[in-house]
């Protein structure tokens, strides 16, 4: 009976988890007939004007207005749709990427480990903005290219994260047994290891989905990123740091934006995770 | 075992010339530092003294293989900027760095270990939800809005810590929280979910059938095991934080050596650069060390010596 | 009841908004200020006085630590230093009288040699120093006798005297010994206590100062680089005297009841470059000057800078400039003329341009230029904008490599038109505009000392400017500033940002 709590209350959140998601994709496809005001249109005289609340009005702005005088949610809805992509994109190939190589060098170990290891090493020293810039000097800025780069600095901890685990399980009776009876390496790595790495993964992937968003922010100020006018989150952060003090509601709607994803895509992570879980469906 | 470390420190070695010779033809195509350092209204012929001076004008390879010799006896040349050894002028700024990371690292760890644990243990009730929830707003707030935040709070309003600086504990506080909430977020995500996958495992469920206390088997065999993930991502924590945390720097005007190699990213004062990255390699190859150790502590199945 | 969300945003934060006036730390002593506490937004590099050019900070410090042979006030006039007074013998002589008597604090004179070893130094290729730029036309320094040296140019250099108040000078023999990027040995008010780079500065009285007794025994100069901290630091009342803020913050600050903020016009002149090297702006004035009558220059300054700023007279220098133009006045907001003008040039369907903008340097620089993109889209001119950074982008500008148009600003620390004016001038690298007439007045200008011929040559080369339009005249951004109840700095314009231009009160 308790048990059977647990798993209400673990699969309500799943499910709460999963309307957040879906909203949020919902919104950043529908974007441009959602948003209640032209995000772009610049509005001088309105400009930092603090978030009001009325349904009669046309000249009302829910989460007040930015630095030269546009809607905030109208930007927060229009820009999802490229945070959204931007986002997903850099941690799914970054994930792939680490995992797929903290898979082989945890798993075979010798020099392909103490390359692939010794690559994220250099790939961690590498001040962030120095990257960033020589990327800008030979590929050029694009959103493309900002992926490339939020990938490339994710997918170490991927990486390092799966090794540490697989070092540890690959020593593990099952995996020794599956050995014993003749599997070959393919199907250990993905039958037997990768099922339980995966839990690890999948908070890395959450984390790096926060991180992303707020490094975003970061390279804006380098012009690796989305060009303005068109919104971001990341962008938006940014534009707003200076005025924390000030005009709170720029940089702390995005801010809530980005918790409320995050949040999202957690519970949905933690529900997934018991889901696929091979070792629960005895106990379910 | 003293052989393994010597060989991974070979390894290292290796590692931090090939990061190196990467950052050295890098650098120089991000920028020019003659535009940067001389004033305005310069002449063609002035920047082109200055880089002569400086031997960017010679080639790639021959400024290369000076810069290998003179590194290789800790020579990483002058900083443009600040007309002195350029290692002098990032080993300066290590001691804010370090003390600075390892607060925060050890308040981090510990908020964000116990919040784990006890979200881990408590499923679907009111205590792992407050932890999760800390563990969110951790994880998903940007550094520079809570710093400012903290500051208007306890440095304009409250007046109880000073509004940034370097110096005093109670300088320390404010960014060693911020960089802390940060931390434990990571720790404590990856702890509770790494418990509660092995708190299903069989070992476990046979540990209880064996009848042992409870609080024995959660020391011992969910604790070390859940562990590996949080110690590689606490060593990967650590590196990035002594590379500088360079918003948490920057908002608490604190002298790390992150804002110093951004800045001598900026202006492309290429002997600093170097410098800094070395010792942050240096850094990441040792903590990688330690955490590849550790791993034979937990588990003592994990062999490294091979 | 309209506004929920505002009680609520203020709910959120009211600790950290709502009740700055109530804390303490403003507290006000009784006794005399004997400290002052100055906020910088940048690291202080070095304290060499000849290998930096920044003037806002390490040129700053060492103006405290060393004298110069002229120095500029806070009222831009030149006032006698270590030169009592000075005039030219002819065209490419100087002549300066030193103040007798004065020493270093190891007990090294400063008189005529120190100056010519000074100068010395200052263009010794192999000395790397970064001044060089500045005096390119110096040629050397001759000793008359101890307390008399004159200064002989290459070519005529009408403005050596302003260019004079930024060379500090170093004693000789302690120099070759010691290394002054982080020591210093000074003839200045004040003497080097403390140099920890990227944290403080601390700096005392000297005991015995040659000119004026320092009004402070002490001053700390504070790194503190985000300029949210800055303010807050000023409030917590830890810092007395902050520039370089959010103008928006101005309010806030004066709200606070804590401090005082304003904002001063700068020097340094904002505008956007047009590449008149290649289409669609080559050889079409006309497209140049439309583009000038779309931007409502006012209002920006207006609504980002809340009236602070000055909106520039259609040409590069302002009113602190020698060799003003006062018979020019600031191109109107006119977008039904722009429009007008637009379809004369050529492009009565309007264009596409690109348009750069340089991240990190200058003030609100992507709002500025998300603003232009938008009102030069009302007269049908489609701006794509280009964001990059600033070490990018100057590298590839300076070759020639700049797009249609590009958002900065230029200011010349002497505040002459010559320095100034040489940065259009058809072969200088920062020039996308090739026009041989007005290349020839800067030069001839700059090639005299007589003032009045001076000032007729700069009038009619700022005439040509304003027709032609190499660029859109933008505005002065402004210099914000603000200090505790205990100090009165007295503002300036220019980047200088000394302790000895301020007050106790």
């Amino acid at each position: 009976m308790k048990r059977f709590l647990h798993h209400l209350v673990a699969s309500r959140a799943g499910l709460f988890g999963a309307i957040c998601v879906v909203l949020f994709v919902a919104v950043s496809i529908g974007a441009p007939i959602l948003a209640p005001k032209d995000p772009l249109k610049i509005n001088l005289a309105d400009r930092l004007a603090s978030p009001t609340l009325s349904l009669s009005t046309v000249g009302n702005y829910p989460l007040g207005t930015d630095q030269i005088g546009r809607d905030i949610l109208s930007r927060i809805i229009s820009g999802s749709r490229v945070t959204l992509i931007v986002a997903a994109t850099a941690v799914l190939l970054g994930g792939a990427m680490g995992i797929s190589l903290g898979l082989v060098a945890g798993y075979f170990g010798g020099w392909i480990e103490r390359i692939i290891m010794r690559l994220a090493d250099l790939q961690l020293s590498i001040p962030l903005l120095l990257f960033a810039l020589i990327v800008i000097a030979v590929l050029g800025p694009s959103l493309v290219n900002l992926v490339i780069v939020l990938a490339l600095t994710g997918w170490t901890r991927f990486a390092r994260i799966t090794r540490g685990e697989v070092l540890s399980l690959r020593e593990r009776e099952f995996v020794l047994s599956a050995k014993g009876a003749g599997a070959g390496h393919l199907r250990i790595l993905f039958r037997h290891i990768l099922p339980n790495v995966l839990t690890a993964a999948i908070v890395v992937a959450t984390l790096e989905l926060a991180r992303v968003v707020i490094l975003e922010s970061a390279l804006s100020f380098l012009g690796l990123g989305v060009q303005p006018p068109n919104a971001s989150w990341g962008r938006m952060l940014a534009d707003g740091r200076e005025y924390v003090a000030t005009a709170w509601w720029l940089s702390t709607f995005p801010g809530v934006a980005i918790v409320l994803i995050v949040l999202g895509v957690n519970l949905l992570g933690d529900w997934m995770r018991d889901f696929f879980d091979p070792k629960l469906s005895g106990v379910r | 075992m003293s052989r393994y470390v010597l060989f991974r420190l070979g390894e290292a070695l290796i590692s931090v010339w090939g990061l190196l010779t990467i950052i050295f033809v890098a650098a120089r195509l991000t920028g020019d530092p003659a535009l940067l350092m001389l004033p305005i209204g310069s002449t063609e012929a002035q920047l082109a003294e200055f880089r002569h001076q400086m031997g960017f004008d010679r080639p790639l390879w021959e400024q290369y293989v000076t810069f290998l010799i003179n590194a290789v006896q800790g020579d990483f040349g002058e900083s443009l900027l600040h007309q002195r050894p350029a290692m002098e002028v990032v080993l300066e700024r290590f001691p804010a760095t370090l003390q600075l990371a390892l607060t925060a690292l050890v308040m981090g760890a510990v908020i964000g270990l116990v919040t784990g644990f006890v979200a881990a243990l408590k499923r679907g009730t009111i205590l792992e939800l407050l932890a999760m929830t800390l563990a969110l707003l951790g994880q998903a707030t940007p550094i520079f809005w809570l710093g400012v935040v903290l500051i208007l709070v306890f440095a304009v309003q409250l007046g109880w810590l000073p509004a940034g600086g370097y110096g005093t504990l109670a300088h320390l506080v404010l960014p060693a929280i911020t960089l802390a909430l940060f931390i434990s977020a990571s720790i404590a995500r990856l702890l509770r979910s790494s418990m509660i996958e092995i708190l299903k495992e069989n070992y476990i469920r046979t540990a209880f059938a064996k009848g042992l206390i409870i609080r024995r088997i959660h020391m011992h065999h969910t604790a070390r095991n859940a562990l590996i993930p949080v110690v590689t991502m606490l060593g990967i924590l650590a590196g990035e934080l002594l590379s500088g945390a360079v918003v948490a720097e920057t908002i608490y005007s604190w002298p790390g050596v992150g804002s110093l190699i951004i800045l001598a990213v900026q202006s492309k004062d290429f002997p600093v650069v170097q410098a800094g990255v070395a010792i942050i390699s240096l850094n990441f190859i040792l903590i990688n060390l330690v955490v590849d150790l550790t791993y034979g502590l937990l588990d003592p199945r994990i062999r490294i010596e091979r | 009841m309209t506004r929920i969300f505002r009680s609520f945003g203020m709910g959120l934060l009211a600790v950290a908004l709502a009740g700055v006036a109530m804390a303490p730390g403003a507290a006000q002593s009784a006794e005399p200020k004997s400290t002052v506490t100055v906020g910088l937004a940048a690291n202080v590099n070095t304290l060499d006085p000849h290998r930096t050019a920044t003037v806002g900070t390490d040129l700053s410090v060492i103006s405290q630590l060393y004298s110069p042979l002229i120095v500029r006030g806070p009222d831009m006039k030149l006032k006698p230093a270590l030169a009592k007074s000075w005039h030219a013998v002819d065209d490419l002589t100087w002549r300066f009288d030193l103040v007798p008597d004065v020493t270093f604090a190891n007990g090294e004179k400063m008189d005529a040699a120190a100056v010519k070893w000074n100068i010395e130094r200052l263009l010794d290729p192999n000395q790397k120093t970064r001044l060089q730029a500045w005096f390119g036309a110096l040629k050397e320094a001759r000793v008359i006798d101890p307390t008399t040296v004159e200064l002989v140019t290459k070519k005529p250099f009408p403005a050596l005297a302003y260019q004079l108040s930024m060379l500090f000078m170093l004693p000789p023999k302690w120099s070759e010994q010691h290394n002054p990027a982080v020591e210093a040995m000074g003839t200045g008010p004040y003497d080097l206590v403390e140099f920890l780079s990227g944290d403080h500065l601390e700096l005392r009285a000297k005991e015995s100062y040659w000119g004026e007794k320092p009004k402070f025994e002490k001053v700390v100069y504070r790194i503190v680089p985000e300029a949210s901290t800055r303010v807050a630091a000023l409030l917590a009342g830890e810092i007395d005297l902050i520039t370089g803020f959010p103008p928006t913050e101005i309010k806030r600050i004066n709200d606070s009841g804590r401090a005082e903020a304003g904002a001063v016009a700068s020097t340094r002149n904002m505008f956007i470059r047009f590449n008149t090297k290649k289409p669609p702006f080559k050889g079409n004035p006309k497209l140049r000057l439309a583009l000038n009558y779309a931007i409502d220059k006012k209002a920006i300054v207006e609504s980002l800078w809340t009236g602070f700023g000055s909106v520039s007279d259609c040409n590069a220098l302002s009113k602190s400039y020698f060799g003003y133009n006062p018979d020019l006045k600031p191109i109107p907001y006119d977008p039904a003329k722009a429009k007008r003008l637009l379809a004369d040039a050529g492009y009565p369907n309007g264009l596409d341009v690109d348009l750069e903008v340089p991240l990190g340097r200058y003030l609100q620089a992507p709002d500025i230029a998300q603003i232009v993109a938008a009102q030069l889209g009302d007269i049908g001119v489609r701006v794509k904008l280009v964001e990059e950074e600033f070490g990018v982008w100057i590298k590839k500008a300076y070759q020639g490599g700049q797009s249609h148009m590009a958002y900065l600003g230029f200011a010349w620390p002497t505040l002459d038109a010559d320095g100034m004016l040489q940065l259009w001038t058809k072969d200088n690298p920062n020039s996308y505009w090739e026009n041989e007439t007005f290349t020839t007045i800067v030069n001839e200008a700059g090639s005299t000392t007589d003032e009045a011929k001076r000032l007729q040559l700069y009038k009619k080369a700022t005439e040509i400017m304003c027709e032609d339009s190499p660029n859109l005249w933008m505005f002065f951004q402004p210099i914000t500033w603000a200090q505790s109840k205990s100090v009165d700095w007295q503002k300036r314009g220019d980047d200088w940002f000394r302790a000895t231009d301020i007050l106790p009160r």
